[in-house]
């Protein structure tokens, strides 16, 4: 059901009681990414309901998504429209 | 309280490791949510994942609990404890910290049909000044740890 060469995405849903400075936290140690960058998606999340955070091969995004369940987030992975 | 919070949490965790976690319950689906908005794959993906993720959940847990049951009481003051943890142990008391105010959230949230007949609005209201207070200890420890952090 998955072509190889699809591209995936892992989502991040936002979240009525996870403390905002924990996510940034959360995505800045899991992704590597700065803390003006984790707090902008953070912030995405919190808007839109949703952000994307992270795309590549679907294993990849599996593994992201296991990691912010385990982190206590909320996170689903989706395939990349193209 | 926190470690005997902690202890109910490693439950839940040991139960999806056995297979006996209730699915139907609302802890579990905020725990465990589903990976895919499919429900087959979200199934599949729960058989093969979720058993890891409880796995190390049932770590960063057991790390709080064991530190707070170890750790003295000051002589001020009964109540307190004070602790000292390294970097990987704050990083597991965050994840522990955060899953227990989760675990309240959703019980708190529930309809009093589906507590236990013994729960009063009192205990529930308690609960609740738990959530902010275990709010208020992850916050300070993300603060002492960003202090530590390159911006």
């Amino acid at each position: 059901m998955s072509a190889p060469g699809d591209e995936w995405a892992t989502i991040l849903w936002d979240d009525e009681v996870t403390l905002q400075a924990y996510v940034v936290h959360v995505l800045m140690r899991r992704f590597g990414c700065s803390r003006e960058h984790a707090r902008e998606l953070m912030e995405l999340a919190q808007h839109d309901g949703r952000a994307l955070v992270a795309r590549g091969s679907r294993e990849e995004q599996e593994m992201h998504v296991a990691g912010l369940h385990g982190d206590g987030l909320l996170a689903t992975l989706e395939r990349v429209q193209s | 309280m926190l470690a005997t919070l902690g202890r109910q949490v490693l439950g839940l965790h040991r139960a999806v490791i056995d297979r006996t976690a209730i699915d139907s319950d609302p802890v579990m689906a905020r725990l465990y949510p589903d990976a895919y908005e499919d429900p087959a794959d979200a199934a599949e993906f729960r058989r093969l994942a979720s058993g890891d993720i409880a796995f190390a959940r049932m770590q960063s847990m057991t790390r709080m609990v064991v530190d707070l049951e170890s750790a003295m009481p000051t002589e001020v003051d009964g109540d307190v404890v004070q602790l000292e943890v390294d970097a990987e142990g704050a990083d597991a008391w965050l994840r522990a910290l955060g899953e227990v105010r989760l675990v309240l959230h959703v019980r708190t949230g529930q309809d009093k049909a589906e507590l236990p007949d013994d729960v009063t609005d009192d205990d529930i209201a308690q609960l609740r000044d738990v959530i902010d207070w275990v709010g208020f200890v992850q916050a300070t420890l993300l603060e002492a740890l960003d202090g530590r952090m390159p911006q």
